[in-house]
């Protein structure tokens, strides 16, 4: 694990809360994340780990509380404009890869530095080229998504948020909906980014991972932040009962 | 004399060089109306999920109102009272048969097809707007670029079935005595009294139209379908 660079927090979350009619699934949250470090997010389902991560880069709008991004207070007060500029900033991972499919691989990872980043379309098929190397797919750059393996569209979904030099990347549950095989090729490029010193938030289920790529592991559940800490802490010597349960069950 | 003539002799002097001014007129009006009205249509199904109040009751005011009343009297309307209307406000407008008949057609159709519209963009999944909202990219960037191209294949086969209902009634333009097809139809069997060859070769007409337009989507479609499936 690289150290993380500083002690400066790249997000800090105060007081997010998040509610749907009434029912409460993110309460009172607050934490921070440094900058180059990597945070594995686990729980149960309905915990609310991946409404939290959605709120991070407000695809849910939180009820209430506020996001310092590098000194820049997001809210729901903020305007579109901004939220956008900040979302761009923001790589996000989905569990249904979410790829356009009417777009080619290629097309899929130049489009937002085109548009947003006001890329040439020379410089962005030029970065769009390294991404897919590192991801291992230069050879589907003309493909279509639905001609790929779901392990293959994760990748390439990967890649297209990497085009936008996000400052940190979201993974929500980017393996859960691949078949047992494919889990591992997705991993892997995780990994490796996580070792080139990104700074990434990552809700999964793979514990195995989570005990070997990250700096820090929160528990969740019912909406609050049980008890967090390194892998070690969490995983062997977890203190909070719901910790114990959770891990028991595994 | 044209009474003595055979079926085809009929059909070929008579018959058909009338018919054929007839149908060009249909086909002026289908493709006019259908383009406006598809326009027309987007327009009002953006305006539809604009997530604006104001503007979204608009729009399902305007599909009730269209959808909701008969077209012949949209048509009646517009050629027959809309002047009268305006010339209180003394303004002084005569429609012609032609434009009148473009008009109607075209906001009737909107109507229908700004459903179609909706129904398209319902259909793409949230997570391909998520996707692009989450690149950073706006919200009228990932309408255009992302959700609206996707909906391309799905909305042809209704597409299509409107714009075959908007061939069809063209005919009833013919109330307002634009040589359509069914007004030339009419018109050629009041003359020379030989009704059911007359009517046989309009149905022919419509039938053609209908057939033409069909094979244009089936083509755009199969090109849709090669690039990416969607």
């Amino acid at each position: 694990m690289l150290p993380i660079n500083s002690n400066e927090a790249i997000l800090k979350i105060k007081n997010l809360n998040k509610k749907f009619g009434t029912n409460e699934v993110l309460k009172d949250i607050s934490t921070e994340i440094k900058k180059g470090e990597v945070v594995v997010i686990i729980g149960p389902s309905g915990s609310g780990k991946s409404t939290f991560l959605r709120c991070l880069n407000f695809l849910e709008t939180p009820s209430s509380g506020e996001i310092i991004f590098n000194n820049t207070v997001i809210s729901s007060a903020s305007n579109e404009k901004s939220l956008n500029i900040y979302r761009s900033k923001m790589g996000m991972v989905f569990q249904s890869f979410n790829l356009f499919p009417h777009l080619s691989v290629l097309e899929n990872i130049i489009l937002a530095p085109k548009l947003v980043l006001r890329k040439s379309f020379l410089k962005a098929r030029e970065s769009a080229l390294k991404l897919l190397c590192l991801v291992g797919l230069e050879s589907k750059i003309d493909a279509y998504p639905n001609s790929l393996s779901g392990g293959q569209q994760q990748r390439v979904a990967i890649a297209r948020a990497l085009a936008m030099n996000p400052e940190v990347m979201l993974f929500d549950e980017a393996t859960s909906a691949l078949d047992p095989e494919l889990v591992g090729e997705v991993l892997k490029v995780m990994k490796e980014l996580a070792l080139s010193g990104m700074t990434m938030v990552i809700v999964t289920h793979e514990m195995n991972f989570a005990k070997e790529v990250a700096d820090r592991v929160i528990f969740m559940d019912k909406g609050l932040i049980v008890e967090q800490g390194t892998p070690k802490n969490v995983f062997e010597n977890p203190t909070e009962k719901r910790t114990i349960d959770f891990l028991r069950k595994l | 004399m044209e009474a003595e003539l055979s079926f085809w002799a009929f059909s070929t002097n008579v018959i058909l060089p009338r018919l054929s001014e007839g149908i060009l007129v249909t086909l002026k009006l289908t493709l006019t109306s259908g383009f406006i009205g598809l326009i027309l249509g987007m327009l009002v199904a953006l305006l539809r999920i604009s997530g604006i109040k104001l503007l979204s009751y608009f729009s399902l005011f305007y599909i009730t109102l269209f959808r909701g009343t008969p077209l012949l009297l949209q048509i009646l309307f517009i050629y027959f009272a809309l002047p009268t209307i305006l010339a209180n406000y003394n303004i002084d407008l005569v429609i012609d048969a032609f434009p009148a008949g473009v008009m109607a057609l075209s906001l009737n159709a909107a109507a229908y097809f700004a459903e179609i519209f909706r129904a398209g963009i319902l259909s793409i999944p949230k997570g391909q707007s998520e996707a692009a909202r989450a690149l950073g990219l706006s919200k009228k960037q990932t309408m255009l670029l992302i959700i609206i191209p996707q909906t391309y294949r799905r909305i042809i086969p209704p597409l299509v079935n409107e714009l075959s209902a908007l061939t069809k009634e063209t005919s009833l333009v013919s109330v307002i005595s634009l040589g359509e097809l069914l007004y030339t139809t009419q018109r050629v069997g009041a003359k020379y009294l030989r009704i059911w060859e007359v009517y046989l070769w309009a149905g022919i007409g419509y039938l053609l139209i209908v057939l033409i337009l069909s094979a244009i989507a089936l083509r755009i479609e199969k090109k849709l379908e090669q690039k990416g499936g969607v």
